[in-house]
């Protein structure tokens, strides 16, 4: 599969990084919301891991821009978010935009990879 | 000696405060027979009417009333042969003197058996009696409304000179009565307030409108207050417009309880902005942190760790873990306190949620080397609120954990259906366990069994309660069994339609 992590701490995209790898993924990294959505344009994943608050653009700006341009469904968003009650809306909201899973900080990497390979065997039976 | 004084005291302190009472308003009283005969009355009755009462027995009630209202006693008679009550009716009656005054009668009738009338019993009270009683009254309203009052009180005139004033006025204003009277208002109004009640004075000279207001009063020793002036028009004999009447409520405690309020809003604001931003910049170093030791530990990810590598870093993983739970019970516990907690509810697989939690938990679990058993009896989707009960869970089995013996620990979770169409999570260990008479106080905010248990243990002591006020909150209850040496089993039920189900 092709991962993009799109998030303004690189530690946790280094993490990312290495979860996607170890598992015989290709990997690549935007460091801001501006950057991930035109990556998003540009290219296409298979799997994007999307943090929510980021200063330049928020992943819940990045997810209104990818529906209004039509193209949210190009790949599977993950949503990063540090607390699930956040302000900007409950999860059911959030999930009714087309995301395929939220994660809550501090993430743990066991539910990250149970996401890839749970899309890899979606990915396999179409 | 002594000892009398004393015995005194204590029977002064025992015996209720009394107050002298003014007998007032004593009735007449008078039975009349169907003829209009009087067969009864009391004293009061003959001596107001100049009679003894032996003389009044046997006359006639025409014999009291005077000559040109000899028909309307009739009538009124003849309406208390009908059974109609006679209420506080006006009526003259006459004395032996012939002397006319008026009375309020009463009158109701008194029957046999069979509801046959056989005679009246009439009550008449002094009208002039009446009358009295209302004036003094109105003089005593007048002193407890005006003089007594707590509030200030003030009269003046159209020009707004000051005619009278009350006890707490002159109190407030930290002058005497004499020095007050004659002064214009505005001597007693700060600066910042004296255009405000001109404008008010002159309106209300044009219209006669009384309109409230806020001023700033200004006492002598110049410590200005702010004031609810309330006014009432006081008018002369031939209607026309004498002065005021002005109650003025001194408003700063109102004031200053206002700005405590105001404060206290923005300082709880502040904090509920600081705590979640706090919490918020604590979970985001914890990702790395709990990820990449997880990533260390995990085969095939990082390469192999020798033994001792692999005990560091489970030592680190573990107390990051905690570091999380107690980051989360604190932003909890701030939620629940502001009454935000809010719950989303969504379609959620008992299995798959149910095997999501354990994985959570089991590296905590395997570190100790405790067996956990997942028992699922209870399949299929329900609508709830699948992170808060995986929060109520992880709480649940992290005590577990916690409180399990360090060999041969076992955790069992079961999930089954309950009376009532409810579904039961039920989280048991064989651990340390808890006496009975500590059980019930383990939900309550920062309760933990033993001190020397809480630094063995660590934690907020929150966990607990926020899993009663979770549960609670989702239509479902809390419980626990435990003896002490042979384990404890939580339980706790929710609403697999959600609360409102």
């Amino acid at each position: 599969m092709k991962v993009l992590a799109v998030d303004d701490n690189a530690d946790i995209l280094n993490l990312t990084q290495m979860v996607a790898e170890s598992l015989g993924h290709e990997f690549e990294r935007a460091s801001g919301g501006r950057q991930g959505l035109q990556n998003m344009r540009d290219k296409t994943y298979d799997m994007v891991f999307l943090d929510l608050s980021m200063p330049d653009m928020t992943g819940l700006e990045v997810i209104d821009a990818l529906n209004k341009e039509g193209i949210m469904n190009k790949q599977a968003v993950v949503l990063f978010t540090a607390s699930y009650l956040s302000k900007e809306g409950m999860e059911s909201e959030l999930m009714a935009k087309g995301l395929f899973s939220i994660l809550r900080k501090p993430v743990d990497i066991e539910e990250m990879v149970g996401l890839c390979n749970k899309l890899e065997a979606e990915i396999a039976k179409r | 000696m002594k000892q009398k004084n004393v015995q005194v005291q204590k029977e002064a302190e025992i015996k209720p405060k009394t107050i002298p009472i003014k007998q007032t308003l004593e009735p007449m009283f008078r039975s009349v027979d169907l003829t209009g005969c009087i067969i009864d009355c009391n004293e009061k009755y003959a001596r107001m009417l100049g009679y003894l009462k032996d003389e009044v027995v046997g006359m006639s009630i025409y014999d009291h009333t005077p000559e040109d209202k000899h028909d309307t006693i009739r009538s009124i008679f003849e309406q208390w042969r009908d059974h109609t009550p006679i209420n506080n009716h006006k009526f003259p009656l006459m004395s032996k003197d012939g002397k006319v005054f008026d009375v309020l009668i009463t009158v109701r009738d008194v029957t046999n058996a069979d509801g046959q009338v056989l005679r009246s019993h009439t009550t008449l009270l002094d009208y002039a009696e009446v009358r009295q009683m209302q004036e003094q009254v109105m003089l005593s309203k007048y002193e407890s409304l005006y003089e007594d009052s707590q509030d200030m009180y003030r009269t003046v005139n159209i020009n707004g000179i000051i005619v009278d004033c009350n006890r707490t006025y002159c109190k407030k204003m930290g002058l005497e009565k004499s020095e007050i009277i004659g002064r214009n208002l505005t001597d007693h109004t700060a600066d910042r307030s004296v255009s405000d009640i001109l404008i008010n004075m002159a309106k209300w000279r044009m219209d006669g409108r009384c309109i409230p207001g806020e001023i700033w009063m200004k006492p002598k020793n110049g410590k200005e207050f702010p004031a609810l002036v309330t006014p009432t028009n006081l008018y002369a004999d031939d209607g026309s417009l004498l002065g005021r009447n002005v109650v003025i409520q001194d408003m700063t405690k109102m004031q200053e309880t206002k700005e405590m309020l105001e404060e206290r809003q923005k300082i709880d604001q502040m904090k509920d902005e600081f705590l979640t931003g706090i919490t918020h910049e604590l979970k985001t170093p914890l990702t790395p942190i709990i990820g990449f030791t997880q990533a260390l530990l995990r085969p095939k990810m990082m390469g192999d760790l020798n033994d001792k590598q692999a005990n560091a870093v489970r030592t680190i993983l573990s107390n990051a873990i905690h570091l999380r739970r107690l980051v989360s019970d604190m932003l909890d516990i701030h939620k629940l306190e502001l009454g935000k907690m809010k719950f989303d509810y969504a379609e959620t697989d008992i299995e798959e949620l149910m095997k999501k939690v354990v994985s959570s938990v089991e590296h905590a679990a395997g570190e100790k080397n405790i067996a956990v058993t997942l028992d699922v009896k209870r399949k299929g989707v329900i609508l709830a609120d699948h992170m808060r009960i995986s929060e109520i869970l992880n709480n649940l089995l992290y005590n577990a954990i916690d409180f399990s013996p360090d060999e041969d620990g076992r955790i069992d979770i079961i999930v089954e259906d309950a009376e009532d169409g409810m579904v039961m999570f039920t989280v048991a260990d064989n651990g340390v366990g808890i006496a009975e008479d500590k059980q019930q106080r383990l939900f309550k905010k920062f309760y933990q069994v033993a001190t020397a248990q809480t630094r063995r243990y660590g934690g907020t002591g929150l966990g607990l309660s926020i899993c009663k006020a979770l549960v609670d909150g989702m239509g479902g209850s809390i419980g626990v069994r435990s003896k002490p040496n042979e384990g404890s089993t939580f339980y706790f039920t929710i609403k697999p339609g959600g609360p409102g189900a």
